[in-house]
Parts: structure tokens; C-alpha cells; sequence
């Protein structure tokens, strides 16, 4: 479904060849160019302050900046033959589903995975970044603490609206089934059915966000009672004076991933950056500027107490968190979407 | 002209309500921008001007302004001239694919925006366009030409023929009675189109964002990029300058067109 | 008075020759490849009518238009039917309360119905006010037609108001001095003389009304979704080229469909009314 159509690369391909001007913006593999693509905003720039401006110093590399990640556009430049990004930050999901078609393979040679959490660097991708799907729950509401997330689908005991992603990967289906008795070592392949049947149950009160900056708002605002979030969005509501508080149960670990896009026009340069973000310093400097935590387990990054609380990174955390299967993912994410997409708009 | 109607209480209350309905959100806007919180709550608690002062100092939002601007002015004016000619050209010449056409002028709005994002990126970048200025100003130029042919040909529909076979008994050729008759009269139409394709233009958020780069960032996308990543009031602040913005242009061609119909009605009394 | 057809082409080649190259060729790629992939046939759309979204999410977005229509005309009419009655100053205060929405970015105006919207905010209190209390509109289908209908209003007025303000006073004046009271004078002379604008402004809010995305997106829950939103998912998530350009097909079709069975009814409207309009 995916694949190109052949004649329009090829007819593309040919046009390049006769206009002559191979690789996009025209800045053609000589070493010294990157384009970087990420999600914006101060996400990106503490990206290019930890990651990107001490790696071109050191290798002497111009650095671009692009974004937003878009996975139409990728595609779109592959598929024309028109590559102006080198290196990627995408879900975790993306590189595993598209490794040797539109993200190239990696060279482990230089980089040390054995200090990522088991599943999550792939052939084609590494984490810069770990964070968490939790659920939260407004503690001046409720004077009994949730446990699990059986709490969330207990509106008898926990009453109220709860908020969760509005896209399949957003966990909320890893919740129903968890919440539904699931074990987590049996969690996937996904019992969709039977998760959707166990969403039935609380849909009418069940409110939906579609950008993580939604899901901060409604803690903020106290407009929702539990919700499923991203632990950095929890950790910016708290310091903005919300009163939700993280449960760790069952924690849904997911990264930021990085990888390089297919026919990258700066392929070693890319490759270099790659490895420079594997390493330690480089998570530890992000870990202390966003409010998500080292991928690399090595990195000691200085956090305040907030910070500390919500440090996914942490050992107890780890422990009792579940690492989402990006092969699952990999695999399923259409056929899951779809499903999601007629569930919630029925 | 008109003979004074008398205004029935109960229409001027309904078009109260109207009138309420369409300020209600720039009611809203104007004051959010001036907020001491990170909020979009309303009423607002506390004032400051610290949204202004992160609009000017970061030129990711006064840059993105001036991009949107600059291309609703060239997309607005290319879209008027070339959409006005072709509503008179279908209204005259009553062409036997007249309707084709039309239809083929109409397409883009009928195209559901987010197809034509990913279409008009994908072939543009083909071309070598996408990304640049004259991509964006060549997919709001195209956006914009149904919104000035549906009011012009609206305006030349209830256009007196009569007037112009008169002009031409008088011996006003062609472009004379273009300049002279037809056009002033479908004015109302030609500046409502004007209207339309700025703010078309203006507001056009999902192709924009397809189309952008680091450096060419229209303000819709900035503020949708910002309000993605956080609750960020300075969209307010973006929208009431462009407010500012729109008035000028808006309203200045509306203030000419009606010192010019005052000064015809002095010519015309003797 | 016919002008030459190599006139009228001169005239027509800008806009056409703009529309299509600039939209028409990137459209048709896309919409091609919907015929295309994964083979050469109809497997795109066996698939998209087989996923109950499809047609259900269209249906929706086919009320949601004429609901939006409809709501604009009650609104849109008596307002630009008001422009013509009032002098010139008040005129150009009615004209300026419907540009104001036009100044202000859409993407601002759908965020201030957000706070307008939300629980516990101003409408809310508004509603507990009027003995209506604990109502919270955003999330629900009347907060995304209240968006729609702000945003789609000044289209709908400002087309009216270029049809009303020709129609001449004169004629009303001429069917009362005859013994025609009031409506009469409304219903045979006045709304058939309007009835282009009519026309006009509907189609144009009709269309309009069908590409919504970013407000029922930030006004609206999953359920109020349109089929804009629905593609949207295709692109962006699914990365599914020919299952959108499939969707947007379908999508002008439809649209096309409406229009012509519009056009079809209108003349039998006008002719019912009793007024030929045909101007030549």
C-alpha cells in the first residue's frame, strides 16, 4: 500500500537526472550540511542545545533545523527522490515499520546499545529520550489514591470524566486490556475487540485529546477528573499548579526515537550525529532541559525534585513499567488506526 | 435611491443576536492577549504585556507574520485580477463548456484541504517549489480564485445588460465600457472577492503547514505549531495584530471606493 | 454584444491556466493513485466502503452542512436584508460587525470559543444564568456547529448583501401603491429577486461547510468528526496516499451531486415563486 507508484519516481527520477540537480536543497553530501527534523518549539531546542550544536562543533557540521516530523512528507521525498532531511526524531513505532524503506539501516559498529532498556533501539533507530503513558488522577478530588488501571475504568469508586489520546498508539487500548485482566506479558498481539468492548464500558465519559498540549491544559484547568497523559505533560501541569498526581503501575514506556531518513544525501555525517546521540552526556544535558528522561542508562543527569519525581529513567519506575512492542506497532498500526478511527467516531 | 423602509423591532433584535454571534470570539481575543497567565480561561484575572513583548522579540512570531502578509497581499491581488476577468469571460461569452470551467474554478474549494496539502506538496516538490515563496503564493493564489468568481459572477448576474447596450449606442467601445460601466457596477462583487481571497489566504492553515520550512512559516502555522506544543496566548497577540493588519488593508480600498461613487454622483449632478 | 471566443479565452487563461496546473495536475496525481495502488482497479474503494467509517462519517458531514446552511441563512438573511433598509452610517457599522470575524485569525476565533465554551465558562454561566445550569458546550455537536456557523456566517452575508443591495426599491414601492401588503411584497417581488444571492451564499457555505477540519477538531469530540478529519487520519497516521486521494474523490462527487440536484430544484423554486429572473 505504501510502495511508490513506479512510473511517477521514475518519471521524477528522470527529470532529476536531466535537470541535473540531484538531492533536494541542492547542499549534496560533501559532509559539512544536516538537516534535522523534530517536533519544534522548546522540545527542539533543547534538542539543539544538548545534541546538535556540540556535535557540529565537534565534526564541523552546519546544522538545519526543520519540523514538524510528518510521515506523508517523508514519504513524499522518498518516494520523489528529493531527500532534504538527514536525521529524524519520529515515534517509536516509525523506523521499525519503515527500516531499509524510508529510514535507512544503521551501523552498530560504534554505538553501545547495551545500556537502552531491552526493546528499544531497533535496526534502523536509536532512544534519545524515554517517557511514559500514565494515568493521573486529581488528588483533591480523590482522597483513595488509585492503584492500577482498574481504578479507571471504575466510575462507581473513581466518578468523573477521564481524558485519553485519540489515536490507537496512544495507549489507552494497552489500558483497556490491562484494566480488563490482561497479564502484561500476554498484552500483545492486542485483543482489539476486547479492549474497544472494555472502553464501551466508560464511554460516556471519556473525553479525547489529539495534542499533548490539550492534555496539559485539562489538568491545569481541572476540566477532566483521571486522564492517560505523557508523564513530561504531568510534570509541566504540576509545575503550573495542578493538583493530578502520577500512579507508575503499569507504566506504557515509549522514546524519542532518531534515525535516518532513506537516500540521505549526508548519510555519514548522519551516521556520526547517530552515535553522538547514543552516547550519555548529550541525553543527560536534554534530560536536564525537558522533562523527559535518558534513553542510556549510564546518563546522570542533575534534576531538581519535580524533575526527580517524575524521572522515568529511575529504577522503580523501570520496574514496574511495561515496554510498549514497537514490533507489534510496526506491524499493526494501520489496520489498529483504522479500528480506532471507527470506534470513536461511532 | 432607497426609500426609507421603516426597521421592524423584532429584525433589529435578531440582527443583534447576529451581530453578537459574530464578535463574540474577537471579544474574547483582543483582552486573552493582554493575560498575566499561560491560560486561554476567560474572564481574565490579572493584565500584562508579556505576550506582546514575546511576539517582538522572537522572530519566529513577527517573521511569520510578515510571510503572512506579504503573501495574502500578492495572493489576494493575482487571485482578484484573474479571477474577475474569468467570471466576466463566462458571463459574456456563454461558452458551450462554460460550465466546465466554471466548474474547474470551483475545484479548489471543493477539495477537501488536508488532499490538497499532501497533493500540492508532493508535486511542488517535484518541481522544485515546495518551500518556497512562490509555492506558497501559487497554492493560495489557486485557493483563493473561487472565492472572488462565486461574488463577481453573483454581482454580474444581477448586472443590467441594458446599460451596457446603451453604452454602446453612445459609442463607448469595448475597454470603455469595461472601465466605465461594467466595472463600477460590479465593483461590490470585485471588492467582496478582494475580501475573501486575503483572508482566505490570510487564515489557510493545512497546506501552509505542508508547504513550510524553517524559513518560510505563515503566522496560521506558527500559531497552530505553538498551540500544539502549549497553551501559548501570543496567538491572541498574532491574531489582534493581524486584526490591525486587516483593517488597513481591508478598509482602505472600501474608503476609496466610496470616495470615488461620491465623487461620480457630484460629476453626475449638474 | 457577443464578444469573440479568442476574447474570452484571453480573459479566461490566468484563472484557468492557474487552477490547473497549480491545483488540478497535483490533485489529479493523487487522486490517480487511488486507481493505482496497490494494482490498477478499484481495490481502494471496495476498502474505503468497506470500513463503516466511510459512509457514516459522510452522512454526518453532509447534515452538518445543510445544518450549517440553514443556520447561516436564518441569521445571514435577516441581517444583510437589514443592510439595505438602514441609512448609510448604521450600513457601514452592520458591514464592519461582519468583517470584524474576518479580521480575526480563524485559528484565534476557534480557540476563544474554547474558552467560551468550556465548564464552568462564560456560556456555561450564561445558560446556569437563564435556568439552564451545569451545560458545557464544547465537546458536544452544538459547540462545533456554534464554531461553524461564526466562521461560515460572513460569507453567507457578505454574498447576500451584493444581491440585496441591487435589488431596486422602487419595485416594492410599485407592488404595494398596486394593493400587495407587506409579505405579499416579500414573498413574490423581494426574496425571488434575492434568490441568486440565495443561492450563491448557500452553495458557497454548503461547500465550505464539507472541508471543515481544525473546528470540529478542537471544538467537537471523536464523535462530531468530519470527513476531513477522517482523511486527515489517513494522512497523516496511516500515510495512505490512495485510500485520501480515494476519500476526496468521493468526497467531490458528492459535492458535485448536491450542487447539481441544487441547481435542478432551483429553477423549479423560482419558477414556483413566480419570477422568470432570466435576465436576457
Amino acid at each position: 500500500m505504501r510502495s511508490t507508484t513506479k512510473i511517477l519516481a521514475l518519471s521524477a527520477t528522470a527529470a532529476l537526472a536531466l535537470s541535473g540537480c540531484g538531492g533536494g536543497g541542492g547542499e549534496s553530501g560533501d559532509g559539512s550540511q544536516l538537516t534535522f527534523a523534530s517536533y519544534g518549539s522548546e522540545y527542539q531546542d533543547a534538542q539543539n542545545d544538548s545534541l546538535l550544536t556540540p556535535w557540529a562543533e565537534e565534526a564541523g557540521v552546519t546544522v538545519t533545523n526543520d519540523s514538524p516530523t510528518s510521515y506523508p512528507r517523508i514519504a513524499q521525498m522518498v518516494d520523489a527522490g528529493q531527500v532534504t532531511w538527514d536525521v529524524v526524531d519520529t515515534e517509536p513505532f516509525y523506523p521499525v515499520a519503515n527500516c531499509g524503506t524510508y529510514v535507512e539501516e544503521l551501523d552498530f559498529s560504534n554505538i553501545d546499545t547495551s545500556q537502552f532498556p531491552e526493546g528499544t533501539w531497533s535496526d534502523c533507530s536509536i532512544p534519545f529520550a524515554q517517557y511514559a503513558t500514565i494515568m493521573v488522577y486529581d488528588a483533591e478530588q480523590f482522597a483513595q489514591a488509585p492503584q492500577d488501571f482498574e481504578a479507571f475504568f471504575d466510575v462507581e469508586a473513581y466518578p468523573g470524566t477521564r481524558l485519553v489520546p485519540n489515536w490507537a498508539g496512544g495507549g489507552a487500548l494497552e489500558v483497556a486490556l490491562l484494566a480488563d485482566g490482561v497479564a502484561p506479558e500476554e498484552l500483545y498481539p492486542l485483543d482489539l475487540d476486547r479492549a474497544f468492548a472494555k472502553l464501551d464500558t466508560i464511554r460516556d465519559h471519556l473525553q479525547f485529546w489529539d495534542t499533548s498540549s490539550e492534555s496539559q491544559q485539562a489538568l491545569e484547568d481541572g476540566t477532566v477528573d483521571l486522564a492517560l497523559v505523557w508523564s513530561g505533560r504531568a510534570y509541566e501541569a504540576e509545575l503550573n499548579g495542578s493538583t493530578f498526581e502520577p500512579v507508575w503501575q503499569d507504566a506504557l514506556l515509549a522514546w524519542a526515537s532518531l534515525s535516518i531518513i532513506k537516500d540521505s544525501p549526508n548519510l555519514e555525517a548522519a551516521q556520526s550525529l547517530i552515535e553522538y546521540a547514543a552516547q550519555a552526556e548529550p541525553q543527560a544535558r536534554f534530560a536536564e532541559r525537558q522533562p523527559y528522561s535518558p534513553a542510556n542508562l549510564e546518563a546522570q543527569p542533575e534534576l531538581d525534585e519535580v524533575q526527580e519525581k517524575y524521572n522515568v529513567a529511575a529504577p522503580e519506575v523501570q520496574d514496574q513499567a511495561i515496554v510498549t512492542d514497537v514490533q507489534y506497532w510496526a506491524d499493526h498500526n494501520d489496520e489498529a488506526n483504522e479500528a480506532w478511527t471507527a470506534w470513536s467516531t461511532s | 435611491m432607497n426609500q426609507r423602509t421603516p426597521v421592524r423591532l423584532p429584525l433589529a433584535l435578531w440582527a443583534g443576536v447576529t451581530a453578537l454571534l459574530l464578535v463574540a470570539p474577537t471579544l474574547v481575543v483582543i483582552p486573552l492577549s493582554f493575560t498575566e497567565r499561560r491560560s486561554f480561561s476567560f474572564p481574565i484575572e490579572g493584565w500584562s504585556l508579556q505576550w506582546y513583548e514575546r511576539f517582538f522579540t522572537d522572530p519566529r512570531w513577527y517573521g511569520a507574520l510578515g510571510t503572512s502578509i506579504a503573501v495574502a497581499i500578492g495572493a489576494a491581488l493575482v487571485a482578484t485580477v484573474a479571477g474577475t476577468l474569468a467570471a466576466i469571460a463566462l458571463d459574456r461569452a456563454r461558452l458551450r463548456y462554460g460550465w466546465l470551467i466554471r466548474a474547474l474554478l470551483l475545484l479548489p474549494v471543493v477539495v477537501p484541504q488536508i488532499v490538497a496539502a499532501v497533493a500540492i506538496f508532493g508535486t511542488y516538490l517535484g518541481w522544485g517549489i515546495s518551500g518556497t515563496p512562490l509555492g506558497l503564493l501559487l497554492a493560495h493564489i489557486v485557493l483563493a480564485i473561487p472565492f472572488v468568481v462565486i461574488p463577481v459572477s453573483t454581482a454580474l448576474q444581477s448586472f443590467d445588460p441594458t446599460l451596457e447596450r446603451a453604452a454602446a449606442v453612445l459609442g463607448a467601445g469595448g475597454w470603455g465600457r469595461f472601465w466605465q460601466v461594467q466595472l463600477p457596477l460590479i465593483s461590490p462583487g470585485v471588492i467582496t472577492g478582494f475580501v475573501f481571497a486575503f483572508v482566505t489566504s490570510l487564515d489557510e492553515v493545512v497546506i501552509a503547514y505542508f508547504l513550510q520550512t524553517p524559513t518560510l512559516r505563515s503566522l496560521p502555522v506558527q500559531m497552530y505549531s505553538s498551540v500544539t506544543v502549549e497553551t501559548d496566548p501570543t496567538i491572541a497577540v498574532a491574531s489582534s495584530l493581524m486584526l490591525v493588519f486587516s483593517t488597513i488593508v481591508i478598509l482602505l480600498p472600501r474608503f476609496f471606493a466610496a470616495r470615488r461613487r461620491r465623487l461620480l454622483k457630484a460629476k453626475e449632478t449638474p | 454584444m457577443h464578444t469573440s471566443a479568442r476574447w474570452s479565452a484571453l480573459l479566461l487563461a490566468p484563472a484557468v491556466l492557474l487552477v490547473a496546473i497549480c491545483f488540478v495536475v497535483p490533485i489529479g496525481s493523487i487522486v490517480l493513485r487511488s486507481f493505482t495502488e496497490p494494482e490498477l482497479g478499484l481495490a481502494t474503494y471496495e476498502r474505503l466502503f468497506a470500513d463503516p467509517t466511510t459512509l457514516r462519517v459522510l452522512g454526518r458531514t453532509l447534515l452538518v452542512a445543510l445544518g450549517a446552511v440553514g443556520l447561516c441563512l436564518l441569521f445571514g438573511y435577516p441581517y444583510a436584508y437589514l443592510m439595505t433598509l438602514v441609512g448609510p452610517d448604521m450600513r457601514a457599522v452592520l458591514m464592519v460587525l461582519v468583517l470584524v470575524p474576518f479580521w480575526t485569525s480563524l485559528m484565534a476565533r476557534t480557540f476563544a470559543w474554547v474558552s467560551l465554551l468550556q465548564r464552568d465558562g462564560p456560556v456555561s454561566a450564561l445558560l446556569a444564568f437563564a435556568g439552564v445550569p451545569g451545560v458545557t458546550l464544547l465537546g458536544t455537536a452544538a459547540g462545533v456547529m456554534i464554531g461553524m456557523v461564526q466562521i461560515l456566517l460572513p460569507y453567507m452575508v457578505l454574498t447576500l448583501s451584493t444581491t440585496l443591495s441591487r435589488i431596486d426599491r422602487g419595485l416594492l414601492t410599485a407592488a404595494q401603491s398596486l394593493g400587495a401588503n407587506r409579505y405579499r411584497t416579500f414573498f413574490q417581488v423581494y426574496l425571488p429577486l434575492s434568490l441568486p444571492g440565495v443561492f450563491a451564499g448557500s452553495a458557497l457555505v454548503f461547500i465550505l461547510a464539507l472541508g471543515f477540519y481544525i473546528t470540529p477538531q478542537l471544538l467537537g469530540s471523536p464523535r462530531e468528526s468530519l470527513i476531513a478529519q477522517v482523511i486527515g487520519v489517513r494522512v497523516e497516521r496511516l500515510v495512505d496516499f490512495a485510500g485520501a486521494g480515494g476519500l476526496s474523490l468521493i468526497v467531490l462527487l458528492t459535492t458535485a451531486l448536491c450542487l447539481a440536484a441544487a441547481v435542478l430544484a432551483f429553477r423549479p423554486v423560482r419558477a414556483m415563486l413566480g419570477q422568470g429572473g432570466d435576465r436576457r
